[in-house]
């Protein structure tokens, strides 16, 4: 069913670029931003509008191809066609780029749209070691360095009082995201995951008071239906999303999990979850703002030489305690080297921790769509036979 | 030049040397022997016969090389690339800590007494010897997608074949190997570093401030292993031997590069190149390239073209990576010559390393800031350092080789080639490394692939009507 808070979600993202390209005529700045450990929060306690890069279009692929080498994941070689094709909605309106840097192919990007968009770049640096003193001390003043760049760009001194009202803000964003996602993944549940997913994904372009707003009366009318109508079971297959990032319009997956009997549950992406999962800051000070998103869910980019000791792993472990799966579809874009190369540590790990199955899909867009949904069907008869304990 | 006949040259004991092996070794046997960094010398007699009885060793593809066997201190690299393993574990057995790496900070692991081992071996195996399986399962081990040298690190560490005591990688220093070093965490037997180099971190005194302290604990591991601490006197003493290899280093180029026809042919220079970053032994590098050096001096000096060459050859520059050896004597065969690496010059044409304030300072700055390969260096700033360096070579073109899976430059590959053709005003090919047999053939006999060769044709085509030839 299709809930009423939902029906106009279009609509609203419509409208909001075009309430965006207004707001720029005030002298309003617009920040493209890459990857989920960019703080939302500074940015709009500086004024600014967030705007998260990357959109998945094959078109976007074969522009991001002429400048950025192909040996770069599809992810990567969008984000940078997208905001290099004249006449997108990024290529008009981002004033200002950044990204919060951890993996290679991020950092390469933001180098090259640097230097043919012109456009103010600027890194948020992340330790790739596992969090400590030294790596806390690093970020905090990588913190204060890319606030400063921001007030340069705004015009406006960072302001203690608006950096707390921002903080609150996102905290409320994160704790209602929080509570719709814990709802989603009821076994009887009147929201699905995808539509929890698209409303994640929203926050990428909606103005951050609109957004709650809209978070609100989704999750206040999933508690009235679930309360009125009952709940509705499916009895599918429970499955974890986890993996490199699926961003917008990359619905090739989701579809095929759903298509062959399957029923998302849970998500590790930084497309999904990682964006608001772990990210309650609790000091609402710049400090604060560095210890929260520094000890949150690591990407795999991230430095962990202690497999016993992966925050990630551990992070994987414990969502499925929270939140129970029969299988992990482990999806890996072609040249995205952090999640491939530890598809078979992960694989093993899951199932010797958990006796959860792993199926790695290994994909690039334009891919051949029948063997994508061949291994996928395979992987859910044989979860199914599981289940039924064959 | 058939070289089949230095294959069976050391098969007997009373052998009959072809008569370039026996000009060859009359040659080196009038140069200085090779003085190693344990203070040990390896006599021009043994580098000779170590270079004859390199095919019989596995490495018989080495005879399909069209070798410069007149340039006789060009064998002491090869001899010095060559024998790396043979040479590290002898210098284990002495108690010498060893690291398996990847060019990260040679400086404190030689000022730590200790040497340090990398993917040549790795290449040799599969290139010279025709291991060709070990690809494979280098791709198996990380990915397909990965390159094709890098994960071989990891496997000879895994495996037990570099007996190392310690293996370290960086961020941003060799693309895939950050990676890669997960991949060993499932060995929990084997002693892994990582150190974090800031992305973008070239002028922020708390990304130095990161690095150095992560430097002191990396120094402190070596310590730990060779059983005493380190001294800061030590670490610059470290500092002053890479140093000195980077003078002659640079006395290369400035032959090579000034030279209207190169003293060295394209195989040679890239034995050259490779070997000094990647031998694990700064003294021996150093006395090799300066008895080199000389004799280029000479030989530039007296007006000897290599036999492979054309007098005045076209010059292309070779941005990011090398290509693979077929495409070398290809290139000499149309008329003209590759030059560089920028992968190579960029860690010796940076500048020094500072000999004389806190060690670990001048380290963690020099590789921060000054190297134009580091990940706290812009693209902005990478692309003039190139631009500068390629000019030295005064080229008439240059050729971007991206290595197949690798994340580290091939991205920047446009751009620079971009700005190349703007401030230098010559053309550029952007060409792709695939994985060895695929590059050097199964058959290991270094014929050059065929679309590569069809571009390079063109290419070199274009820049002989340019030169109106």
């Amino acid at each position: 069913m299709e809930l009423e808070a939902l029906k106009d979600i279009d609509k609203l993202l419509e409208s909001r670029k075009d309430k965006i390209k207004m707001e720029r005529e005030t002298g309003k700045k617009v920040v493209g931003y890459l990857c989920c450990r960019v703080p939302l929060e500074l940015i709009h306690a500086h004024g600014m509008i967030p705007v998260r890069l990357g959109t998945a279009a094959e078109s976007y692929m074969a522009t991001g191809k002429e400048y950025i080498h192909q040996f770069t994941c599809p992810f990567i070689k969008c984000v940078v066609g997208e905001i290099l094709t004249e006449g997108t909605f990024l290529y008009d309106n981002v004033d200002v780029i950044s990204g919060s840097v951890i993996c290679l192919a991020v950092s390469r990007a933001l180098e090259v749209l640097k230097a043919y968009t012109k456009k103010p770049t600027y890194y948020l640096t992340i330790p790739h070691l596992p969090p400590g003193e030294g790596e806390e001390r690093f970020f905090v003043s990588e913190m204060e360095w890319f606030s400063a760049r921001l007030s340069e760009i705004s015009g406006k001194k960072l302001d203690t009082q608006r950096l707390r009202v921002s903080i609150t803000l996102y905290n409320s964003i994160r704790a209602t995201l929080k509570e719709l996602y814990r709802l989603q993944a009821m076994d009887r549940s009147v929201i699905k995951w995808i539509a929890v997913y698209k409303l994640i994904q929203a926050g990428f372009l909606l103005d951050s008071e609109e957004y709650l707003k809209l978070l609100k009366d989704v999750l206040s009318e999933v508690k009235q239906v679930s309360k009125n109508e009952g709940p509705l079971t499916d009895g599918k297959l429970r499955i974890m999303l986890s993996g490199s990032p699926v961003m917008p319009m990359d619905n090739l997956i989701i579809d095929t999990i759903e298509g062959t009997g399957g029923r998302i549950v849970a998500d590790t992406l930084c497309t999904g979850l990682r964006t608001f999962d772990d990210l309650l800051v609790e000091d609402a000070t710049l400090k604060g703002l560095a210890h929260t998103y520094l000890y949150s869910s690591p990407c795999a980019s991230c430095q962990d030489l202690n497999l016993k000791r992966d925050r990630r792993l551990e992070k994987m472990l414990n969502l499925i305690q929270e939140i129970p799966v029969d299988g992990i579809i482990y999806y890996c874009l072609r040249f995205c080297d952090p999640y491939t190369f530890k598809d078979d540590e992960i694989k093993q790990a899951l199932w010797e921790e958990a006796r959860i199955p792993v199926m790695p899909i290994h994909w690039e867009y334009g891919g051949s769509y029948g063997s994508l949904w061949t291994r996928v069907e395979g992987f859910m008869e044989s979860l199914q036979a599981k289940r039924k304990g064959e | 030049m058939n070289n089949r006949d230095w294959e069976r040259s050391g098969q007997t004991a009373k052998r009959q040397l072809p008569p370039y092996l026996v000009e060859l070794g009359e040659r080196l046997r009038k140069t200085k022997p090779l003085k190693l960094m344990d203070g040990s010398e390896i006599s021009t007699a043994e580098i000779f016969e170590a270079n004859l009885e390199f095919p019989q060793k596995g490495y018989t593809h080495l005879a399909d090389f069209p070798s410069d066997f007149t340039l006789a201190n060009a064998f002491k690299h090869r001899y010095i690339q060559m024998d790396v393993v043979e040479r590290t574990k002898k210098m284990r057995e002495k108690g010498m800590p060893v690291v398996a790496s990847f060019e990260v900070f040679p400086e404190l692991i030689i000022g730590s007494g200790g040497t340090f081992i990398s993917v040549m071996p790795c290449i040799n195996e599969i290139m010279l010897a025709g291991n060709f399986a070990m690809q494979q399962e280098g791709h198996r081990f990380a990915s397909f997608e990965s390159c094709p040298g890098e994960p071989l690190i990891a496997l000879w560490v895994r495996d037990g074949k570099f007996p190392v005591d310690l293996t370290v990688f960086a961020t941003s220093i060799g693309g895939d190997l950050p990676c890669i070093l997960n991949l060993l965490r499932r060995y929990p037997k084997l002693p892994l570093v990582y150190i974090d180099i800031p992305y973008n971190g070239k002028g922020k005194s708390w990304a130095l401030e990161y690095l150095i302290e992560q430097l002191r604990a990396f120094v402190q591991k070596l310590g730990e292993i060779r059983g005493a601490e380190v001294t800061d006197e030590e670490l610059r003493n470290g500092i002053r031997m890479m140093n000195q290899m980077r003078q002659s280093y640079r006395e290369y180029v400035d032959i090579v590069a000034s030279a209207e026809t190169p003293p060295i042919a394209g195989l040679e220079n890239m034995i050259v190149t490779m070997c000094a970053w990647e031998s694990g032994d700064p003294v021996a590098i150093k006395c090799a390239t300066d008895q080199l050096n000389e004799e280029l001096r000479e030989r530039v000096k007296k007006g000897i073209i290599p036999p492979t060459l054309k007098e005045k050859p076209l010059k292309i520059y070779m941005c990011e990576k090398m290509p693979a050896p077929p495409v070398y004597s290809f290139v000499e065969s149309l008329g003209g010559i590759l030059l560089g690496p920028e992968v190579a010059d960029s860690l010796y044409l940076c500048g020094d390393v500072d000999e004389e304030g806190d060690p670990y300072e001048a380290v963690a700055k020099w590789y921060l800031e000054e190297w134009s390969w580091s990940p706290g260096v812009n693209l902005e700033e990478r692309t003039e350092w190139t631009i500068k360096t390629a000019k030295q070579y005064n080229p008439d073109g240059v050729i971007f080789t991206g290595v197949w899976g690798c994340q580290l430059d091939p991205q920047y590959g446009r751009y620079m080639a971009d700005k190349i053709e703007e401030k230098l005003g010559i053309p550029t090919m952007l060409t792709v490394l695939e994985d060895i047999p695929m590059e050097v053939g199964v058959d290991g006999r270094f014929k050059i692939k065929g679309d590569l060769r069809t571009r390079i044709e063109g290419f070199v085509e274009m820049l002989k009507a340019r030169r109106g030839e």
